[in-house]
């Protein structure tokens, strides 16, 4: 009988140890606003990324949050639907945006959003809106996301309104080692004045891959700023992203990278390829501006430039006296000139339309 | 007696090739004329001439330059311009004066038209042209028109109309298709539509006048200091509106496509990119599907007057900040069960107007009002 006892008690704390093992694993989700009354739940983003233990889902009610937020540790940040809404907005502080970390070009960063996390950091259906950062300062960047040496996704995010100081960005993306690799998608960003998104790494190895696809990325029509910009240091797949500006489209100056299957709309430079170690193939670039532009900078003699529709621009390619037959099966529409600065008889075989010099320049 | 042979079998021979040579020419053989001089012998001076010539010509080839005239064009033909002398760039421009008023439309409008392509039996094709309305001239209640294909079928490829404007009641139209007796069958594919005061393209028919309008592949985009619809169609229209980018970006689109209300009309508007007018679809016409569009930054993105047009996968992505109030469904009290499976990013309205009893499932991101009733 005791013997009975005694083994009905141990399948008893068998049982026990089986429920505890997944609470060990388990995932620890706050709420942040009063949508969800069954969880644990923040007045402010900030307070349920602190809690204790961490947090591994932050569910955001719609709402406004006037907060910087830092994430250290792996987490998913998601905006929800509740009341009949799915807005959550995180917005400047009353006092303004304040620096919040450095970037490794030591430039100074009011990141509305800092990243800096070992473990993945997906951020999902939210707004960062910049309005009223009120920073002035010329030397320091205004971005909406920083994720720095951080794996993760952000997927459905509305990055707007980083301007003011000309040196607003809505995503930056800065690598390092072990080299995360970080998806940007189905995002919209809008009224920045410096760059929509940056990717760069201080470093002459590969310290960071950039997927950045299915963006809409609209910088204001009357500054100077640029859709994407990849500096050094990284691996980037740009594809099927629409990007309006008044600056460059996408302007790439290192690192590997593929740049496809983009839409260029309005601007006066369309692609900007001042490196080798990219392929630009199948992009759709258009200009609204008459007067000035080049639709695609080829300033490489191994970058493939094919198959890429360019309309509507004073000059087609600029081939720099550089880039040769790796300019090829471009289609040209309405261009002044089709092809500028092409280096002896090197041209590659492309299709015109409306063009008015079809080769131009001399080298 | 051999060189009798010989003689003989070079008159067959020589027979032979004039038979051979005469009998395409009676059967309409290609008839080819160049306007310009850049094929190393005198070409035509004007277009016009090329196309008035006897027999008329079923291809004219137009070298590089600029032609200020207005065109008529009414047997088939091909009008195309082509590559010399390092450019492929043939411009109809504007004569000296302006344009002058050459046709009507079925309500009686007056429109002057750069490149009327008049009640032809047969196809017309413009391939590589740029039609340049600067200095029109157009006053009063009349109309620019860059090209107006009337009762006519045919092809237009890369081609490119612009500055239809500047004129007094924004008049400017860059391409119209306009229906007839012979029910014509149009397309308008990888051309530059822009700079336009009124509307991109427009395609019209009656009752009793149809026409069926392939728009696809083409680049639209409006006039810095205004336009009112990069694509529209109405009453008698059988249209498929599909792969086209048309833009208000840094410029002033007011309707990105209408699909106006209107018996006998039916087709499609699909897989076009729209970005920055201030109003992307509306989708008014019962028998008009709109589908898989992608429309971004628009204060209004598809605006629905129809309980029957499937509105479905469509993707709209809107201003979604603080101070947003863009909407991105707007049903008109009238639209239900139709409009379903899109997906609606931004902005402060999702779903605007909706009948009560209405059931629609989309996806919502970033929405501050996902529905709003009222009816």
């Amino acid at each position: 009988m005791e013997d009975d006892l005694m083994s009905r008690f141990k399948s008893l704390i068998v049982v026990v140890m089986a429920v505890q093992i997944p609470l060990a694993w388990a995932t620890v989700t706050y709420a942040v606003g009063t949508c969800e009354p069954k969880l644990t739940s923040f007045t402010s983003i900030q307070g349920a990324l602190n809690a204790t233990p961490s947090p591994s889902v932050v569910r955001v009610c719609p709402g406004t949050y006037y907060e910087q937020v830092v994430i250290g540790t792996q987490v998913t940040l998601e905006g929800i639907s509740a009341d009949n809404s799915t807005q959550a907005i995180i917005a400047v502080p009353s006092s303004g945006l304040k620096v919040s970390a450095t970037n490794d070009l030591g430039q100074p960063m009011a990141a509305q959003v800092f990243v800096q996390s070992s473990g993945q950091v997906d951020l999902t259906n939210l707004a960062v809106d910049g309005t009223f950062n009120n920073v002035t300062a010329s030397n320091v960047n205004v971005v909406g996301v920083f994720f720095l040496n951080s794996p993760g996704t952000l997927s459905q995010l509305k990055i707007l309104n980083q301007s003011g100081n000309g040196k607003g960005t809505g995503i930056w993306l800065q690598g390092g080692i072990p080299a995360p690799s970080v998806t940007v998608e189905n995002s919209s960003l809008q009224n920045f004045d410096y760059a929509g998104i940056v990717a760069e790494t201080n470093s002459n190895l590969y310290e960071l891959s950039a997927t950045i696809k299915g963006n809409y990325v609209a910088g204001t029509s009357n500054n100077n700023s640029t859709g994407i910009e990849l500096l050094s240091g990284l691996t980037a797949s740009i594809s099927d992203n629409l990007i309006a500006g008044s600056g460059a489209g996408i302007q790439i100056s290192g690192g590997k990278s593929s740049i496809s299957k983009n839409t260029i709309d309005s601007v006066p430079v369309g692609i900007d390829v001042e490196t080798d170690g990219v392929s630009v193939t199948s992009n759709t670039i258009y200009s609204a501006f008459n007067g000035s532009g080049i639709g695609i900078i080829a300033n490489s003699t191994v970058a493939p430039v094919t198959g890429n529709t360019v309309a509507q621009f004073p000059i087609g390619i600029l081939l720099y006296c550089n880039a040769d037959t790796n300019v090829h099966s471009n289609t040209i529409l309405d261009a002044v000139i089709a092809l500028y600065e092409v280096p002896g008889d090197s041209m590659g075989t492309n299709k015109y339309y409306n063009v008015g010099t079809i080769n131009g320049g001399g080298c | 007696m051999r060189g009798q042979k010989q003689m003989s079998r070079i008159k067959s021979l020589l027979f032979l090739l004039g038979v051979a040579a005469q009998v395409p020419l009676a059967s309409g053989a290609n008839i080819t004329h160049v306007v310009g001089n850049c094929k190393g012998f005198p070409g035509l001076p004007t277009i016009s001439a090329a196309l008035t010539t006897t027999p008329p010509p079923t291809v004219v080839e137009v070298c590089p330059g600029t032609y200020p005239e207005q065109i008529q064009i009414t047997t088939p033909v091909t009008l195309e311009g082509i590559t010399a002398n390092n450019s492929t760039q043939a411009i109809i421009t504007v004569p000296p004066g302006g344009l002058v008023v050459n046709t009507t439309d079925g309500f009686g409008d007056s429109l002057a038209v750069q490149i009327w392509v008049d009640n032809v039996n047969g196809k017309v094709d413009l391939t590589n042209l740029i039609v340049d309305g600067t200095g029109n001239g157009i006053s009063g209640s009349n109309w620019a028109v860059g090209v107006l294909y009337q009762n006519s079928s045919g092809t237009m490829n890369h081609l490119t109309t612009q500055n239809q404007n500047l004129t007094t009641a924004a008049t400017g139209v860059g391409v119209w298709l306009d229906g007839g007796s012979i029910n014509p069958s149009v397309t308008l594919e990888n051309s530059n539509i822009q700079a336009f005061d009124d509307t991109g393209v427009l395609a019209t028919g009656s009752s009793t006048s149809e026409i069926s309008a392939t728009v696809k592949g083409n680049y639209i985009t409006g006039n810095p200091a205004g336009s009112v619809y990069g694509i529209r169609f109405g009453q008698g229209v059988s249209a498929s509106v599909t792969d086209n980018l048309i833009t208000g970006f840094g410029a002033s689109l007011w309707i990105g496509i209408f699909a106006d209300f209107g018996s006998g009309e039916e087709g499609s508007i699909s897989n076009n990119t729209l970005d920055s007018p201030s109003f992307g679809i509306l989708a008014y016409a019962d028998g008009v599907s709109v589908s898989s569009n992608r429309i971004y930054n628009a204060s209004t993105s598809i605006d629905v007057a129809s309980s029957v047009a499937p509105v479905t996968n469509n993707v709209i992505s809107m201003y979604g900040g603080i101070s947003s109030d863009a909407v991105g469904i707007d049903f008109e009290c009238l639209a239900g069960n139709n409009v379903h499976s899109n997906t609606i990013t931004g902005g402060f309205y999702g779903l605007y107007k909706v009948p009560t009893a209405t059931v629609t499932t989309n996806i919502y991101n970033n929405v501050a009002t996902i529905r709003s009733g009222g009816c």
